[in-house]
């Protein structure tokens, strides 16, 4: 059986969506599937080019290469599902987020230019016949699903999958510093954990691992760092290696993932995997499908505020941040967050 | 529905200002409208009634206007009113209520460098637009001639969504090119003010005519003086004039010219109230266009809400209205034609009076604002479901462009297919 997963790219940058797509098609090989990822760098400005690549993918013919039928294709993101196939099945990361629940949001780029709205209709008129015509639509959290649901009246079902390298996390024992590795960009929300330090009564220390989008957000962190007077406090590391990544998780006190409204998020699924208590927010979305407050991890309020409170509570208190490290692990192992789970659900059609 | 909308507000002496000040109300209790203007002061009364905000050109709230579902523009004649707003309508998709339909005047006056004019002529009438365009310029032809064959309409229109006309003539025209949702909604007529019974006035002689409003020189007050002073049986005539007059030292000396200082009064400027009165107390309107612009006329409303029969140009809005409300006189024979309906007048006064009621009537029927108000947010509510169709145009003009550059001879009609399929496919619901 041929499969393509479909997807978009953005060359130099590297993150879960990428991980993501290079770990099914890694997954479907090892399942006995010839598998290949096929993507087109999509750009998101200006305006423009969102309709100029939704065309592309809608252009493409995936149907069959050099004579060869072609038997499945697993679009993932937006706009990869326009691409027709008669057997079509989706597994939703996540749509473009700024035509639909980022819409009204300041974080949503989309809405700051005079053709939004144009674009944005254009994009769910799109989607939804693209939807259409799949055999199936899954989606990587319930997060995504009920987003789905709420703005397109699609069903779809949720379908998770664990992070890359799953097998390698381990843990040590604590150092003092929290983590948080993540693309820096808005969306994240760095700015409200650096806010969040300056207001903690401990000396509590971050590490901040990931790189710009844009190349120059990470130069406006360090800056506010430094108004706020915690550069001692707030380190930023930049892209770190996977081995780096791996011990980072291990010798930290906990996880620091406060994203707003986020698709699935595998810093939430590693830190577990890792033995750590993870911090969250009530409206992060994708963490909270796998954080039991005061139990693994502790999901507070998005403010400065509430957010120093839980650094402050896990900082004067390790034993009980080991303790909910441990109860995240065990939480973990019970989800049976598995390859071959998500491999048997695409491939079945 | 939230409508942000883009309109001249009083005290801007427009009666486009006017208009929106006056449906405003009604518009307001079927939607959530947001009032967006460059003026430095408004009218505070309009505030009553919807949240004025104002903005600057280069610092546009994009975020905040795409918070709400349709941008409605009005578009007139005057660019000093309407310039700003074409710019926005330019980059921002929305509904463009079409006051005028000949927009020649409005970018010639919009662009200081005229060399912008000549290329936005060539833009839309090919080589020939251009160059008729440089004979303009150098005093060949007249603002008439050019308004009258290059009315610029589709460049007020170019990246508009929807469009709502009060001349049935120009959305019968603009329908017919397919590039637009299209509306005609009669002008709205809003007047609560002191109407008296007409039935009741004095009908001795000198009978009372008048003429009102923002007076230009297509409003024919040449002609009508002239006609008036030619007039045998002038003295049993006395004509007001209020309003704005585009040179009132000009017409002054007319007046005394043709020695008609007792027959003729200007008023100037009133309050409503004032000229709702000297309305009442006339026995018939004249209401002269030429040429026009294509634009329907709110002052006609207000003659008709005071059942007063008037003179109308054929031409035009005017030519189309009902023959049994207006009296009408042809552009090429008016003072002729002015004689004949004073002398009509003199012989059969009622005659005259029965078409001022019936127009009454139709301002009741067609001209109501509660259902002026519920066809805007119905044709806007229909264009908010067309918008993801307006891609289609731009995503056409992306692809012809990169199939241009491949090679313009190398594609045929069949080859294209795949792609119309897959616009179509972006663009249009495809489970309708």
């Amino acid at each position: 059986m041929k499969i393509v997963v479909l997807s978009v790219s953005a060359p130099f940058i590297m993150g879960g969506a990428e991980i993501h797509a290079e770990s099914l098609v890694k997954a479907l090989k090892e399942f006995g599937y010839e598998a290949e990822l096929v993507t087109i760098p999509f750009k998101t400005y200006p305006n423009q080019r969102i309709l100029d690549t939704m065309l592309m993918f809608r252009l493409l013919d995936v149907t069959e290469s050099c004579g060869q039928k072609i038997d499945l294709v697993i679009p993932l993101k937006f706009p990869a599902y326009l691409t027709p196939h008669p057997h079509k099945v989706v597994w939703l990361l996540h749509q473009h987020r700024d035509a639909y629940d980022l819409w009204n949001n300041p974080v949503c780029g989309l809405q700051y230019n005079p053709d939004g709205q144009q674009i944005r209709d254009t994009i769910i008129n799109g989607d939804n016949n693209a939807f259409n015509e799949c055999r199936k639509i899954y989606a990587n959290s319930q997060n995504v699903a009920k987003r789905l649901k709420k703005f397109n009246n699609v069903d779809s079902t949720p379908l998770y999958h664990p992070p890359k390298n799953a097998h390698g996390f381990y843990s040590h024992n604590s150092q003092s510093y929290f983590f948080f590795p993540s693309r820096l960009t808005k969306i994240k929300r760095q700015e409200l954990i650096l806010e969040a330090i300056a207001k903690t009564h401990h000396s509590v220390k971050v590490i901040f691992a990931g790189s710009a989008d844009d190349g120059k957000y990470d130069q406006e962190l360090r800056e506010m760092a430094e108004k706020l007077g915690i550069s001692h406090q707030a380190i930023f590391l930049g892209r770190i290696s996977e081995e780096e990544k791996l011990k980072y998780y291990a010798e930290c006190l906990g996880v620091i993932y406060p994203p707003f409204d986020e698709d699935y998020g595998y810093v939430t699924l590693e830190g577990m995997l890792s033995s750590k208590a993870v911090i969250s927010c009530s409206d992060s979305g994708g963490p909270l499908e796998f954080l039991i407050n005061q139990e693994t991890g502790i999901i507070a309020e998005s403010n400065p505020s509430a957010l120093a409170e839980a650094m402050d509570q896990l900082w004067e208190n390790r034993n009980k941040s080991t303790i909910m490290g441990k109860n995240a692990r065990k939480y973990y192992d019970s989800l049976n967050i598995t390859w071959s789970n998500v491999v048997e659900k695409l491939t079945t059609i | 529905m939230r409508i942000n909308w883009f309109s001249p507000l009083p005290p801007k002496k427009t009666d486009i200002a006017n208009y929106t000040q006056r449906i405003i109300p009604y518009l307001q209790s079927k939607a959530n409208v947001t009032l967006w203007t460059n003026q430095q002061e408004w009218s505070q009364e309009i505030e009553k009634y919807a949240s004025v905000k104002q903005y600057k050109l280069e610092e546009m709230p994009w975020f905040e206007l795409n918070q709400g579902d349709v941008n409605i523009y009005h578009i007139g004649n005057n660019a000093s009113f309407h310039g700003e707003i074409w710019h926005i309508s330019r980059q921002f998709t929305g509904i463009v209520i079409l006051h005028d339909e000949k927009l020649q005047d409005f970018f010639y006056m919009l662009n200081s460098d005229k060399n912008n004019y000549i290329q936005q002529m060539k833009d839309t009438y090919g080589q020939e637009g251009g160059e008729n365009a440089r004979l303009f310029l150098n005093g060949h032809y007249s603002m008439e001639f050019m308004a009258e064959n290059y009315p610029l309409t589709p460049l007020v229109l170019e990246n508009a969504l929807g469009v709502i006309s009060h001349n049935r003539n120009t959305y019968l025209s603009l329908s017919q090119e397919n590039q637009w949702l299209t509306a005609y909604t009669p002008l709205p007529y809003v007047n609560n003010e002191f109407i008296s019974d007409h039935n009741e006035q004095n009908q001795e002689k000198p009978y009372k005519l008048i003429i009102f409003g923002f007076i230009g020189k297509n409003r024919r007050l040449d002609a009508i003086l002239q006609a008036l002073s030619e007039f045998k049986q002038k003295d049993s005539f006395h004509l007001n004039i209020y309003g704005q007059l585009w040179d009132e030292k000009y017409v002054k000396k007319q007046i005394e010219i043709l020695g008609l200082e007792k027959l003729v009064t200007i008023h100037g400027f009133v309050s409503h109230k004032e000229l709702d009165l000297a309305l009442s107390n006339s026995h018939l309107g004249i209401n002269l266009r030429y040429p026009t612009m294509g634009e329907a006329s709110g002052s006609q409303l207000r003659l008709w809400s005071h059942s007063l029969p008037s003179l109308v140009t054929k031409i035009g809005w005017y030519g189309n209205l009902n023959p049994s409300a207006v009296a009408f006189v042809r552009y090429d024979h008016e003072i002729y034609d002015i004689h004949q309906h004073l002398q009509n007048f003199l012989d059969n006064p009622q005659e005259y009076k029965n078409k001022g009621i019936e127009g009454k009537k139709i301002l009741e029927t067609d001209h109501h604002p509660q259902l002026y108000a519920q066809a805007i947010v119905d044709f806007a509510t229909q264009v908010c479901q067309y918008r993801c169709q307006s891609s289609l145009n731009r995503i056409i003009k992306r692809v012809s462009s990169e199939l241009n550059y491949l090679n313009p001879n190398l594609l045929s009609n069949s080859s294209l297919d795949n792609v119309s399929e897959a616009i179509k496919f972006i663009t249009f619901n495809q489970k309708k």
